[in-house]
């Protein structure tokens, strides 16, 4: 040992001395002079904010009847940071509790695997995000309950929690046209404004249908509950407390007994016939409420109580059929002859036809100067209708008529402009939403030979033909060729012949309802009020033969295209005028029907019913004409309606007092 | 040397008892350090109470799983400590290379894919739900090393044996530093500097590796060999509320859990900051968190008198030593107990940056825990051998 150790350990000695006074200062200071403000921080972080879940607005018909509402239900979750806790992040024995879950949870009759509880923990939890506990199943029962309560040795991390779901009395009835409630996403938390009525993550939010696009409305005010708790977590007191305000309820202009007759009817016929789609809907044309909308196939909407599972929806959006798409407002169809009321404006407008006029027709049409086969237009069937005028052509749908008004517009294309039928088609709301008040409505489209030059340009692969000639104007002109309609573009334009002429804003809903205190009307949003959209001129003079025309067509007396449908009916009480189309796409058709009515003198009908279906092999007359007879029957004489569930609403819903804890976040 | 120990007996009135009561065994377990040895028990035992206070988790069925597990750590780690203090120190001379030489392969095979990685560091062998960290055993290796080495030839440690010397230590270092585990290194280069200090080494010398050391570490810190986020904890300490959320949020809450502890803290398995998980890493790294908020200044400065008595208990045998190999020993586990103490609880309040070193007897886990029994069993074992 160097002479001098000692004095080298005298000096560690010194140093640790020092490091351990410096230690026993800093604690000193801490634990006095810091203390005060620190308890005020560590004050803070005892302070916890409970949202409480408001509940949401109710959807209600026409007539009150609830569509909407909401119920409570036993939810199990897991918490997945008190699992870890528990367990020591131990794997295995979180799997154990997986399995003992699953294993309860099919005795009590759901049905689930171990597997199957880890995938709802890793889905779910993407929705509710890190701090919340996780939903794994809906609906268990009270005994299940209280199992878990009272052996939560067994089940570490999981509760069983009273929530507010939606409800659908009416089960699949109306389910695009109200949409549905899911977790709120990452992105919709960042992109939805409402600071009135704050989110958090694993709040429930309209996701399609009246459900989004009245969000706003429908979403309830949270309430908070400010509490301090101790080390335990249990609370010590309330520091504040904020009632939660129930959302405002919606009453739509929906008849939930129309809206069950036109889906059911239109499901049988679709069904029968093997359609891969159909739609129907229900306008008033004279103010454009929106009565009844379907669309088939169509989905469950308590599937997504709770949030739907990816594997659930994945089925349904990767359905060949699209079970999720209203094709009401998105489908793009051909109109067929449903369109020829169009190209009969056009060529009265255009002076290229006449209303007396009257042409003989053999079921061949020629286009004038022209004779290889390009240029031969013949009707379905080649049938021969013989003499046609206005009148005439709609009744028996003659296309010959129409072939000629295409051909006469086309030929005078310097004086006309070459897109003069599109103009008009325009004219009449095509190509351009509608403004209904739900969300995802298509535009539809009509070619010009402008726009087809333009797409061939950009796109020649997708768009091999960069002209246009003659025999595009023709095709269109009998609603065929590069023609996409909506169904409800289509069942507005005949509401404007309907009505003499006026294209209104359809409209789904029609007021807000506070419901505390009990029907406070609020009129506040623009989408609730008449809305014209536009107008198109209908002089006596053209619009006369035409309705005469469509009168005809369910009269088979006369050879009506839709005259076998309607057979039986009383059309002298009530007169319905209409129009059959088929529009052949990809061999197989298209078939469609509008109609409206009643046409009885001094009064504006009340009713435009139309109904598509793809993918058949039948005439519009054979397959779409019955469905809006049947709904014509039902709104002629209420007593064939079926039966609703309830007369009316109660005023005032339940108030829930399902709270969720979160707020400040560390 | 002998005189002041002979004085000093009568202070312990344990050893006195003790020595009727063990009259047959070896010589060597009459002069057994009871001090030490009861520091020791007390702040294992309050650890395992604060580590369950820390993990028992809220709701009326509290965890027992950290409890149980830190419970059988320090059994272990008592019967570990008796048995290394049970053979002469001496023999681990001859022991000094194949000791070495195991504990750098183990180094190194940590590194390969049998070992496994937790927050970005790799430094844990896994079997039958126990981890090992190599680089825990490696300390006391170090330790070992360093007394064997500069203790082979009763000569001056010039510039020449130095350099060998430290080079030697090196190794190890860089193994880790691949982990990457910077807190540990700076035990080791702390702990390597300390003995060699003790051992003699000229000023001049000691000076240029203390300059070593400092630069070393700020290039470290510069490299990139660490990741973005282990960069920033180190450097958050200075001034841990100006990022109360990022790197700052563990120092922050900490440092408000042992401040609201104020003079007898507010009881024990009622701190909210600990109970409430404002504080990330509670039952191992920030342990002392939970002393400060739930026992208060008292409980603190206990703590803080209990590892100052170990400090001394160590610096004591190597006063008494009866060889300059034992006294190194002592020295070199007094010095890694102390760095490790300093960082781990000036850390807790925020007077260190965090680099995730356990504090030692207390910190949750059982690596750190046989090794701080392991290491105190060295000195005790220098204890009882000072006379023979």
């Amino acid at each position: 040992m160097s002479e001098n150790t000692g004095l080298r350990l005298s000096a560690m000695a010194i140093v640790a001395l020092s490091l351990l006074g410096a230690l026993t200062a800093r604690l000193a200071y801490l634990t006095t002079i810091e203390a005060e403000a620190s308890a005020a921080a560590a004050k803070e972080n005892r302070v916890r904010v409970l949202h409480i879940q408001a509940p949401r607005g109710r959807i209600l018909d026409r007539h009150r009847r609830i569509l909407v509402d909401n119920r409570q239900v036993r939810q199990v979750r897991i918490d997945p940071r008190a699992l870890d806790e528990a367990v020591g992040g131990d794997e295995d024995r979180k799997e154990a509790v997986y399995q003992r879950l699953a294993d309860e949870l099919s005795r009590s009759g759901i049905a689930m695997s171990e597997q199957d509880v880890e995938d709802a923990l890793a889905e779910n939890q993407l929705q509710v995000g890190p701090y919340l506990p996780v939903p794994i199943a809906d609906d268990v029962s009270e005994d299940f309950e209280i199992l878990v309560a009272e052996n939560q040795m067994d089940f570490p991390g999981v509760d069983v929690q009273r929530v507010a779901v939606r409800d659908y009395p009416y089960g699949t009835v109306a389910a695009h046209l109200l949409g549905y409630v899911g977790s709120i996403t990452q992105e919709e938390l960042d992109s939805i404004e409402n600071p009135e009525k704050p989110y958090e993550p694993g709040d429930d939010v309209g996701k399609t249908g009246i459900e989004r696009e009245y969000e706003q409305w429908l979403r309830g005010t949270p309430g908070t509950r400010t509490i301090e708790v101790d080390a335990e977590g249990e609370v010590v007191r309330e520091l504040g407390y904020v009632a939660p305000v129930p959302g405002d309820d919606i009453r739509l202009n929906l008849n939930i007994q129309v809206q069950m007759l036109l889906e059911s009817r239109l499901a049988q016929q679709a069904d029968l016939n093997e359609a891969t789609g159909a739609a129907g809907m229900v306008l008033d044309p004279r103010n454009g409420q929106v009565i009844a909308m379907a669309s088939y196939p169509t989905f469950d909407p308590q599937a997504f109580i709770g949030g739907i599972s990816q594997r659930d929806y994945d089925v349904l959006s990767n359905d060949d059929r699209h079970p999720l798409n209203n094709r009401v407002i998105s489908g793009e169809y051909a109109p067929g002859s449903t369109f020829k009321p169009v190209t009969a404006i056009a060529g009265l407008r255009a002076g290229v036809v006449h209303p007396g006029d009257s042409f003989y027709d053999d079921g061949t049409y020629e286009v004038a100067g022209c004779s290889d086969d390009t240029c031969i237009f013949r009707n379905a069937d080649e049938v021969e209708l013989g003499n046609v005028n206005l009148e005439r052509s709609l009744t028996v749908s003659s296309d010959w008529y129409y072939y000629r008004i295409g051909d006469n517009l086309w030929a005078q294309k310097d004086r006309l402009g070459d897109d003069y039928l599109q103009q008009v088609t325009h004219e009449f709301g095509f190509v351009a939403d509608t403004g209904v008040d739900l969300p995802g409505e298509h535009d539809g489209f009509a070619f010009t030979p402008e726009l087809v030059a333009q797409y061939h340009e950009e796109n020649p692969s997708a768009f091999p033909y960069g002209d246009w000639h003659a025999g595009n104007t023709i095709n269109m002109s009998i609603g065929q060729g590069d023609l996409g309609v909506t169904p409800i573009q289509l069942t507005n334009m005949y509401a404007a012949i309907a009505n003499g002429g006026t294209l209104w804003r359809p409209h789904v809903a029609q007021q807000i309802l506070d419901p505390e205190p009990a029907d406070n009307v609020w009129l506040v949003d623009k989408r609730l009020e008449q809305e014209r959209i536009g107008h198109v001129d209908l002089p006596p003079g053209w619009r006369d033969p035409i309705l005469r025309g469509l009168l005809g067509v369910p009269q088979s007396g006369i050879g009506g295209t839709a005259g076998e449908a309607f057979d039986g009916f009383d059309l002298a009480g009530y007169p319905i005028g209409g129009k059959t189309g088929t529009a052949q796409v990809e061999g197989l058709d298209n078939g469609l029907f509008v109609g409206f009515g009643p046409v009885l003198d001094g009064q504006r009908p009340r009713y435009v019913v139309s109904a598509i279906f793809e993918g058949v092999e039948q005439f519009g007359g054979t397959v779409a004409a019955p469905v809006v007879r049947a709904v014509f029957d039902g709104l002629r004489d209420p007593a064939l309606l079926p039966m609703p569930l309830s007369a009316e609403a109660t005023p005032t819903p339940t108030p829930s007092t399902t709270s969720s804890p979160g707020g400040e976040s560390p | 040397m002998s005189a002041p120990t002979l004085a000093r007996g009568g202070l312990a009135p344990a050893r006195s008892a003790s020595r009727h009561r063990t009259a047959s065994l070896p010589v060597a377990w009459q002069h057994v350090d009871w001090i030490l040895v009861s520091a020791a028990l007390l702040l294992a035992g309050l650890g395992v109470a604060m580590v369950y206070s820390a993990t028992k988790g809220t709701g009326d069925a509290p965890t027992t799983y950290f409890l149980q597990r830190q419970a059988l750590f320090v059994v272990v780690g008592v019967l570990l400590m008796a048995g290394i203090a049970a053979f002469d120190y001496r023999r681990l001379r001859d022991w000094a290379i194949p000791i070495a030489l195991g504990s750098l392969f183990l180094l190194f095979a940590v590194l390969t894919p049998l070992g496994s990685e937790s927050k970005g560091t790799q430094a844990w062998f896994e079997f039958a739900g126990f981890q090992l960290q190599p680089s825990e055993i490696g300390k006391l290796v170090l330790i070992i090393g360093l007394a064997t080495f500069l203790t082979v030839e009763k000569q001056e440690i010039d510039g020449r044996r130095l350099a060998l010397i430290l080079g030697v230590a090196a190794v190890p270092m860089a193994l880790i530093m691949l982990q990457p585990d910077l807190g540990t290194v700076l035990v080791f280069g702390v702990t390597a500097l300390g003995v060699v200090f003790v051992a003699g080494a000229r000023p001049r010398h000691f000076a240029v590796l203390l300059l070593v050391g400092i630069v070393g570490t700020v290039v470290i810190l510069n490299s990139g060999v660490l990741a973005g986020y282990q960069q920033d904890r180190l450097t958050a300490f200075t001034n841990p509320e100006l990022d109360a959320s990022g790197s700052g949020y563990n120092q922050h809450q900490s440092t408000i859990a042992i401040s609201s502890g104020q003079l007898v803290g507010q009881g024990f398995g009622k701190g909210t900051q600990t109970g409430l998980d404002f504080v990330p890493e509670q039952h191992t790294d920030f342990i002392f968190t939970v002393v400060g908020e739930e026992l208060g200044f008292v409980g603190g400065a206990a703590v803080l008198f209990l590892l100052g008595v170990v400090l001394w208990r160590c610096w004591r045998t190597a006063q008494l030593a009866r060889d300059e190999f034992g006294m190194l020993l002592c020295v070199g586990v007094m010095v890694m107990l102390l760095f490790q103490i300093f960082e781990n609880i000036g850390m807790t309040m925020g007077i260190m940056p965090v680099t995730g070193i356990p504090l030692p007897l207390m910190s949750y886990g059982g690596s750190s825990i046989l090794t701080a029994f392991a290491a105190i069993g060295l000195v005790l074992n220098v204890h009882m051998h000072r006379f023979t």
